[in-house]
């Protein structure tokens, strides 16, 4: 099972849309895939129409009170599950603390869905937390959406230094632009002339357009409503692009 | 995991719109245009999957297809592939679930058709109020498409609600609300099931494996002929795919039975009058010669992945040239096999042979073993050639030629052959026991035999290619490498064979050999 963790410090820059949208891509193609979706604001289980609710919250599925199994929902696309967020997942750090090997605990949750699932894609709340730590030693791929913007490059700057300190494997980390617009000349600059970092952006970009926003109000993946769009012909450049790259057809 | 589901017999009687109506007043449900499906159900030739519990569902649309692959039991889906290309073999496939669940059952065979169906689907999504789908309910007719003609007999009406997994309850609601207003008993069979038995199709029919049930006090020249019998049947249901060529299981197959034939004729001495069994030696020595080639060029197409992986990466890309030049080679031999099947040589050998088979034994014979008791003639012959596998065997050294180990090896197939014709005559356990012992020992022999053959054709190949292909430096270069890794191989399976030989030499196998055919012992060896 490959494990793939849409993240950003950063709020607001795509990473929900980039994880429902490419996880349907996958689906398509024929791999089992799992979404988790592990933002307390449950937006993930919004766009495919699933309950935020995790019964008996963090504590039973960190503690592994049930099995994993309870907890996943079939979403309304063949091949495609959701483990839905929990508004407790705001306190996942404290369940976390409190268990053995705390950084490596979602890890060893991930290990019986190896079983039933070939992709699994983790949905991150924004910021560096316990729970950060814990996907950055799960994921064996870390795809982290970026604006053009002066601002966004920071924080993926911030982002290298916390895998170089940690001695993190750099290679994991896949930076892509994500709400280009082209009119801008800052944006424009910027994804024509990436910095040149340790860390090399991947070529694909995702416009900023009104199909991606309108997906809060479609309740579905990009590529399954506005599959001949500018933006679910990225989507799928971007899947391409992100699997020679991991080396999985 | 656990994604309900249940399917119910619909009668002509049933009023599903009455089900329908009771559904709308617990849920929002949403009714899809009335659908038309043609629906294939596939598997190998030697039925892999059905012996693997597995069901597998081609449904053909305008566009694409959709597969399903399905446990027979409890029609759980085990993976789905929405795919545009036709498939017919696993590596046809993309990386997949679907593939990597078929890749190991149906290895090299071709998945083909075994019944054809047309589904007229009546589809109802079942929604809460965030409109999400929480069932599928789904009304089926399907009719059975007689085969070549377009004429459809009705199979069966089918009222299936797949769940979704996560929702459970909505599920048993839908079952609790459907048994109240319609009073049906769920399903015990399943469409494809239906199909097989209407269509007279009994799975599972075809197996390469020898089976001949012998009795013991049969005459000898009557139990050979039933195992001839059952061998030429074998041959006769592989001449078809052998001949288009469908996998190369099919020739695989035949090949094997004609193998097993000229075995049985020279190993089962002296059942036949000498001038009959020498006829039919000759003929079907030549029809392995004829068939011979393009076997070889199956197994190294078969391997060629595994070559690749044998030499550089900067040089596996130049290996492509030989690929093609296999390809080509390949398709002259099976043009030439396909042309051998066709001539009057080969049907008379067919026609011939069987109408030998199926004249019943004279009542006096002069032949020497026609008349004994097949036992007597199987302990015979198995024990000579068992001790003769050991004194080979056991007088080679690590100085020995590849001479002799070919030898040894002609012989354990020999005498795995006579194993295999008898073994309704021996007790199951103790001859599975030892025939799986001389498999081990064969695979070891037939490796450094395959690394040898493997190395020379290479060798050939190349000198071939140079005359006539102008094949690049790199790809001349990469073959070299490809036998050098062959020849450390070879060398390796040469080590082994000293501890693989020592292994099916055991005392235990030894007395086990003893007690099952030594003649003069028990002839029983339980009793």
């Amino acid at each position: 099972m490959k494990v793939f963790a849409c993240y950003n410090i950063k709020g607001g820059v795509g990473k929900t849309a980039t994880t429902v949208n490419l996880a349907y891509l996958a689906s398509q193609e024929g791999a089992k895939t799992l979404i988790w979706d592990l933002d307390p604001q449950g937006a993930a289980s919004f766009y495919l129409r699933i309950k935020p609710k995790i019964k008996g919250g963090t504590k039973a599925l960190i503690k592994q009170k049930r099995e994993m199994d309870d907890f996943i929902k079939g979403s309304d696309y063949e091949n495609l599950d959701l483990l839905p967020a929990d508004f407790s997942y705001r306190n996942m750090d404290l369940v976390l603390e409190d268990s053995k090997k705390p950084l490596r605990r979602l890890h060893k949750l991930l290990k019986p869905l190896a079983d039933e699932y070939d992709i699994l894609f983790l949905d991150c709340p924004p910021s560096i937390s316990l729970v950060s730590e814990n996907v950055f030693n799960a994921a064996h791929a870390l795809l982290i959406p970026t604006i053009p913007t002066v601002l966004s490059l920071r924080t993926l700057q911030q982002i290298e230094d916390f895998f170089a300190k940690e001695h993190l494997n750099l290679n994991r980390l896949m930076p892509f632009f994500s709400m280009v617009d082209m009119r801008k000349s800052l944006h424009k600059d910027i994804v024509e002339n990436p910095p040149q970092s340790q860390v090399p952006f991947l070529q694909s970009y995702v416009p900023y357009a009104s199909e991606v926003e309108q997906m809060g109000v479609q309740r579905a993946a990009v590529n399954a409503y506005a599959g001949k769009s500018r933006s679910a012909a990225a989507y799928v450049q971007l899947w391409q692009e992100i699997k020679t790259r991991i080396q999985i057809d | 995991m656990t994604t309900p589901l249940s399917y119910f017999d619909l009668t002509q009687e049933s009023n599903t719109d009455d089900f329908i109506v009771s559904l709308q007043n617990h849920f929002a449900v949403k009714e899809n245009p009335v659908r038309l499906e043609k629906r294939t159900y596939l598997d190998t030739f030697d039925w892999r999957l059905f012996s693997a519990g597995l069901q597998l569902e081609r449904q053909t649309g305008d566009h694409e297809q959709l597969i399903n692959l399905q446990q027979s039991d409890t029609h759980h889906n085990v993976a789905t592939l929405r795919i545009q290309q036709p498939v017919k073999f696993a590596w046809d496939l993309p990386d997949c679930t679907l593939k990597k669940q078929l890749a190991p059952i149906i290895e090299m065979r071709a998945l083909l058709p075994v019944v054809e169906l047309r589904s007229t689907l009546h589809e109802f999504d079942i929604l809460n109020k965030d409109q999400k789908t929480v069932l599928r309910v789904r009304i089926e007719e399907t009719k059975l498409k007689k085969k070549s003609t377009s004429a459809t007999a009705l199979l069966n009406r089918m009222l299936i609600l797949q769940g979704i997994r996560g929702y459970k309850k909505q599920h048993d609601t839908a079952v609790t609300l459907l048994q109240n207003s319609l009073q049906l008993t769920p399903s015990k069979h399943d469409v494809y099931s239906l199909a097989l038995v209407k269509s007279k199709i009994l799975p599972g029919q075809y197996s390469s494996k020898l089976d001949v049930q012998l009795d013991p006090t049969m005459r000898a020249d009557a139990a050979s002929k039933k195992i001839l019998m059952h061998l030429l049947d074998t041959l006769q249901t592989n001449q078809q795919g052998t001949m288009e060529d469908i996998d190369s299981e099919f020739l695989h197959d035949f090949r094997v039975a004609c193998r097993r034939t000229r075995s049985a004729l020279s190993q089962i001495k002296a059942v036949f009058p000498p001038k009959t069994t020498e006829r039919f030696k000759r003929e079907f020595a030549w029809l392995g010669g004829v068939t011979g080639p393009t076997r070889d060029l199956d197994v190294y197409l078969l391997t060629f992945d595994d070559y690749k992986k044998q030499v550089p990466e900067h040089l596996q890309a130049a290996l492509e040239q030989l690929h093609d030049f296999l390809r080509k080679q390949h398709k002259l031999e099976q043009r030439k096999l396909t042309k051998a099947l066709q001539t009057a040589r080969y049907q008379r050998l067919l026609a011939s042979w069987r109408q030998y088979l199926q004249t019943p034994v004279p009542t006096r014979t002069t032949v020497k073993n026609a008349a004994r008791p097949i036992i007597a003639v199987a302990n015979e012959r198995t024990w000579k050639m068992y001790r003769r596998v050991v004194n080979e065997g056991e007088a080679i050294t690590d100085d020995s030629p590849p001479t002799d180990l070919h030898e040894l090896r002609i012989s354990c197939k020999k005498l795995r052959y006579l194993m295999e014709f008898f073994q309704s005559l021996y007790p199951a356990d103790k001859i599975a026991k030892l025939i799986k012992a001389l498999k081990k020992l064969q695979t070891n022999l037939g490796d450094y035999n395959d690394l040898h053959v493997q190395m020379e054709s290479l060798e050939r190949f190349s000198k071939l290619m140079l005359e006539h292909e102008h094949p690049p430096a790199e790809t001349l270069l990469a073959m070299g490498t490809l036998i050098e890794s062959l020849d450390q191989k070879q060398q390796a399976v040469r080590r082994e064979f000293e501890s693989q030989f020592r292994q099916f030499n055991a005392p235990e196998y030894h007395s086990l050999f003893e007690a099952l055919f030594k003649p003069g012992e028990t002839t029983q060896a339980d009793s």
